[in-house]
């Protein structure tokens, strides 16, 4: 019984309307994708909880509604903004890492469909420890 | 101080004089617009992107936005909004439209220009407006996708094409832009 409960703690899979998912002990939340015409840039942005004692890495992500998914993080320099690919972001073990508006954020390249707002899309996280997590993440401005 | 009732001086000080300038833009219509002057008359919220551009670009036009809604429920009227793009070799009226109405903005006091690269860095070097190339990437197709630094700013126009104020674009001040425009009533 006890046995039974450590290993549901850790792998179980929540999906609260699809906004929340959890493997392994990293949890993946509050994911959302910005409005883009077709053919145009968007971004994608989420909380990732590692809720476990092991230190993970995000080192790819893959979005079948765009050509190109890429992690990349915006930098703030004496008033000028800009941004650079990222390889990997780190999410420390019982810690939580953001991805949003100024800073981390997966880069869309050349979306296929208009992402218009309310619409529902679906990304897949790939960490070095908790595997390829799927989420799905809501359009909005 | 007689001389200052006599001229209708506004407390917010010229910080750059566009008057003198003349250059042609298209709107996200096609249509020519001649910067500065087709806003004379008008107070004029002016700011900077590239619809290439996922993170902050998108968050200055969503303030921009918010303005506008803010100025409308405060009974603010005649404000002209102008977004100046900085790559026109990618960002043409059709995509600047496009990149527009997808977010629900009213092009009825608000326009997005494109226009020459030459005519774009007159007008953006004149404010201070600095941009330049930044990381890049290709697709599995072969194709480049450039990225810009750019400085993050919005600046406020007089109604004679004088820059009365700069604000940040992505993190705006609000509250001091709306007293500003108010006083420029």
């Amino acid at each position: 019984m006890l046995m039974l409960l450590f290993v549901s703690s850790f792998t179980f899979q929540i999906s609260a309307s699809g906004h929340r998912r959890q493997v392994s002990g990293i949890m993946v939340e509050k994911a959302y994708v910005r409005t883009a015409a077709k053919g145009m840039t968007s971004a994608a942005y989420f909380k990732t909880v590692n809720n476990s004692d092991t230190a993970d890495t995000l080192y790819d992500v893959k979005a079948d509604f765009t050509d190109m998914a890429m992690l990349h993080e915006t930098f703030r320099d004496n008033g000028m903004v800009g941004m650079k690919e990222v390889d990997f972001v780190a999410v420390p073990a019982r810690d939580s890492i953001e991805f949003k508006p100024g800073g981390y954020h997966v880069m869309l390249m050349n979306v296929k469909e208009a992402l218009k707002t309310g619409m529902n899309v679906e990304l897949e996280l790939l960490f070095k420890h908790g595997g390829t997590i799927k989420v799905d993440a809501i359009v909005k401005e | 101080m007689a001389s200052c009732l006599l001229m209708s001086c506004n407390r917010l000080p010229v910080v750059y004089n566009l008057s003198e300038m003349n250059y042609i833009f298209l709107n996200q219509d096609s249509a020519q617009v001649s910067f500065p002057s087709a806003y004379e008359g008008k107070i004029v919220v002016m700011s900077f992107i590239y619809t290439h551009c996922p993170d902050i670009c998108p968050l200055t036009t969503n303030n921009m936005q918010r303005l506008q809604d803010t100025l409308s429920m405060d009974g603010i009227k005649d404000v002209q909004f102008v977004t100046l793009t900085f790559d026109p070799n990618r960002d043409t009226p059709h995509v600047l439209k496009e990149y527009a109405a997808i977010r629900g903005i009213n092009f009825k006091d608000w326009d997005f220009l494109s226009g020459s690269k030459a005519n774009t860095d007159s007008v953006l070097y004149s404010i201070d407006v600095r941009y330049f190339p930044g990381d890049s990437s290709y697709t599995k197709d072969g194709q480049l996708i450039y990225y810009i630094t750019h400085i993050d700013k919005s600046v406020l126009i007089d109604q004679n094409g004088k820059v009365r104020g700069t604000y940040g674009g992505s993190q705006l001040d609000f509250g001091r832009i709306v007293e500003d425009i108010k006083s420029l009533e």
